[in-house]
């Protein structure tokens, strides 16, 4: 025991007072950086006992984390991110069934019809009867490529998302090697994993994955329980996404045991999961059901119209020309070329002898809006149109709503991890404070030991 | 509960974020005074007010056809109210000159009168009302009489409106068995026959053409009953697709609509709650150590 390991005391107390201010401004300036993990100095006392201890040792520093709450986190992000996108990319959907557009327009040519059956002479009712006819086929044509680019928008965004994931995941294997070569000292590589973890936690906002620590402190990341994204070897799997051949629905593909696995299926959550259930959920009833109106509205008028007899005592004249099934009908249909511009073709007559005040026809024709001619028989065309419109709500209703809830399940588990692992910025600087205080006595330790010193120097003299 | 600073900030941006929300659509809904604007606001209130909407426009379109019902009916009705006066004074004229007192002249000034009156039937017997010669049926196009001889060229059809889905009512009455063309008793030709009866000072001619006289005004009469109880029949039609509208704007009101006064007190809510909010994020960060220094 000597004058000289109390000047050793003070000086390692100095080390690890300097290192714990460290630490806590470290915290403190990154009160607002996403995905900071608080940290908390550790130090421990230097012996030997028997010369009464050596001071304080800073060990390093650990991130105040807990493992089941970071799970947790993934699975809500995973559930926010599905429902998130699984609304916007339905909300344009809500707009087309909104009340304007086909609805009014069925209404109108109702109406114009009606004219054209008090007025089958006149001129400007069969014009009428013309126009509205070419705007209902315009706006089934419109509402039938709306639901197409909401297709082929949740099929480009299902490709921009698997780019990212593949970054990211790329990120996440090379930060894993990084990690364990920096670790090898025992030292935790705390920003490295920060940084790790942030990217998890992104990746699962985009598709379901569990992550599992290796004893190296790498991680292997694996999707919905079944494809490793990245490796216990620290390598990253990237997921493929390509067109399908046959309806070029974007398709996601991984290599699994060598073989290349479709595995869009099981993308049942997060943004991809999201966008794939919108795709061939309620985007896909929307296009079918559009589809199918446009194509019993065309199907319903033209026989009809083709059964009377026009002005000039024409007769088969079709009202619409549209593809020939229902597959596509919404964007085919539109008012026959062999009617357009020319309203004597309207057939409102029954029999070319009784020109041109029969209106038998027309009144056959106008009895179509109260006709259950549509799904299937069990619908007008209107009925069908608000209760497609009823269809589709319900999936947008459902979709926010959803969002709504999984995001305060979301907000809620993020408060308790941010109770866990965020930065208060008053406990920062109690720490900073604590080894201020740490640091001063240190400091004054070895004053003390000078002043020791000195008088034992002054013996001599 | 340990609570971080970033806490704090995410609790109050989250506040301001969702109250903000809140008024947006409170103030779309109190400036549209419409609860369902999409389907996803409600989609079965959306789906009914859509069929309320159809119902409507079909009641709507079905009130214009019963006007123009009405108006048809009642232009025909008017003609043949002329053609009845005219009957009538043919008859009076048949009933005085059948008396022995009067001399060949007299005749003769009465039957340029009949023929007169006669010109003044085949008039009627042609009235175009919106564009539609009433009396032709299905031919309306041109006059279905001719003015000399009394020819019929429609086709005596009775055409059809649709007042309400499925109900059709007949509008006008047919030119041919009205004025006699080809069944019951020709008008022109009753009128040519007491015309040429009195030209040619034929008392019993005269006479005996009364009955004609009688007839064709019994058969204008009937059409004038058919076409009243038509022009009542468009009448209840139009009345009754007011009422089918006026109960179909009730209906879709209550489902899409918002009362007004909750429309404004949603509306103030959602500012108090938007301005307490922002208040709260005002005031952070909250004096803390930082602060204390």
């Amino acid at each position: 025991m000597s004058v000289m390991s109390l000047l050793n005391v003070g000086a390692n107390g100095m080390a690890a007072g300097t290192f714990g201010a460290n630490v806590a401004s470290h915290g403190a300036s990154n009160v607002a950086t996403e995905g900071y993990t608080r940290r908390v100095a550790t130090q421990v006392p230097l012996g030997p006992a028997p010369a009464g201890g050596n001071g304080a040792q800073a060990t390093g520093m650990k991130r105040s984390i807990d493992p089941f709450v970071e799970k947790r986190l993934l699975g809500v992000r995973t559930s926010a991110g599905e429902a998130a996108a699984r609304a916007d990319a339905l909300v344009t959907l809500d707009d087309i069934f909104a009340d304007s557009g086909i609805g009014t327009q069925l209404d109108e040519l109702e109406a114009a019809v009606a004219d054209v059956a008090a007025r089958p002479g006149e001129i400007a009712a069969r014009t009428v009867a013309l126009s509205a006819a070419d705007s209902l086929a315009r706006s089934l044509a419109d509402a039938g490529s709306r639901v197409a680019e909401a297709r082929s928008d949740a099929n480009g965004r299902i490709r921009a998302e698997v780019g990212t994931i593949n970054q990211r995941i790329t990120q996440i294997a090379q930060l894993g090697q990084e990690i364990a070569r920096s670790e090898v000292d025992g030292r935790e590589a705390s920003d490295l994993r920060d940084r790790r973890d942030q990217l998890v936690r992104d990746v699962a906002t985009q598709i379901p994955v569990t992550a599992v620590q290796q004893s190296d402190g790498q991680i292997s990341l694996i999707f919905n329980g079944r494809t490793e994204l990245v490796s216990r070897d620290g390598k990253a799997h990237l997921l493929t996404a390509s067109p399908d051949p046959a309806t070029g629905d974007t398709r996601i593909t991984a290599i699994e045991a060598g073989a290349t696995v479709d595995i869009t299926r099981y993308a049942q959550g997060g943004t991809v999961g999201g966008l794939v259930a919108a795709r061939d959920g309620a985007i896909t009833t929307a296009a079918k059901r559009i589809d199918q109106l446009a194509f019993d509205i065309a199907t319903a008028y033209n026989a009809a119209h083709g059964a009377g007899t026009d002005l000039d005592g024409g007769t088969g004249t079709p009202l619409f020309d549209v593809s020939a099934t229902a597959a596509g009908a919404a964007q085919s249909i539109k008012l026959s070329a062999s009617i357009a511009g020319q309203p004597r073709k309207i057939a409102a007559a029954q029999d070319a002898v009784s020109l041109p005040g029969d209106n038998r026809n027309a009144l056959a024709l106008r009895a179509l809006a109260t006709t259950r001619f549509a799904s299937a028989g069990t619908r007008t065309a209107n009925e069908a149109f608000a209760d497609a419109g009823a269809e589709i709500g319900t999936a947008v209703m459902t979709a926010t709503s959803d969002r709504a809830h999984t995001d305060d399940a979301k907000v809620q588990v993020e408060s308790l991890r941010a109770s866990i692992s965020g930065v208060s910025l008053d406990e920062e600087m109690m720490n900073l404070t604590r080894y201020q205080r740490a640091y001063q006595a240190s400091l004054e330790v070895v004053r003390v030991a000078d002043e020791m010193l000195g008088s034992l120097l002054a013996l001599r003299r | 509960m340990r609570v971080s600073d970033g806490m704090l900030h995410d609790m109050a941006q989250r506040g301001i974020e969702r109250a903000r929300e809140k008024a947006a659509s409170a103030s779309a809904a109190a400036s549209t005074g419409l609860r369902v604007q999409k389907p996803s606001d409600d989609p079965v209130a959306h789906a009914l007010a859509r069929r309320e909407s159809a119902r409507e426009s079909t009641a709507r379109s079905s009130e214009r056809t019963a006007d123009h019902g009405l108006s048809l009916t009642a232009g025909a009705e008017g003609a043949l109210a002329g053609v009845t006066d005219a009957l009538a004074r043919a008859r009076e004229l048949g009933v005085q000159l059948a008396n022995g007192t009067f001399t060949a002249e007299d005749r003769a000034a009465a039957a340029y009168e009949v023929r007169e009156l006669r010109k003044e039937v085949a008039s009627l017997a042609n009235t175009e009302v919106e564009g539609v010669h009433v009396f032709a049926g299905y031919r309306d196009a041109a006059p279905p009489f001719d003015e000399v001889t009394g020819a019929y060229s429609g086709d005596g059809a009775v055409r059809q409106l649709e007042v309400a889905p499925y109900l059709r009512f007949p509008v006008g009455v047919s030119g041919a068995t009205t004025f006699g063309a080809g069944t019951g008793t020709d008008v022109f030709a009753t009128l040519d026959a007491m015309a040429t009866a009195l030209d040619t000072n034929d008392v019993a001619g005269v006479r005996a053409s009364l009955d004609g006289l009688d007839a064709s005004a019994t058969q204008i009469l009937d059409a004038r009953a058919e076409l009243g109880s038509q022009m009542r029949g468009f009448e209840g039609a139009r009345s009754a697709a007011q009422i089918a509208q006026d109960r179909g704007a009730a209906t879709r009101a209550q489902l899409v609509e918002i009362d007004p006064y909750r429309a404004f007190s949603d509306l103030a809510n959602a500012e108090r709650a938007l301005e307490a909010s922002v208040a709260v994020a005002a005031r952070l960060p909250f004096a803390g150590l930082l602060g204390a220094r």
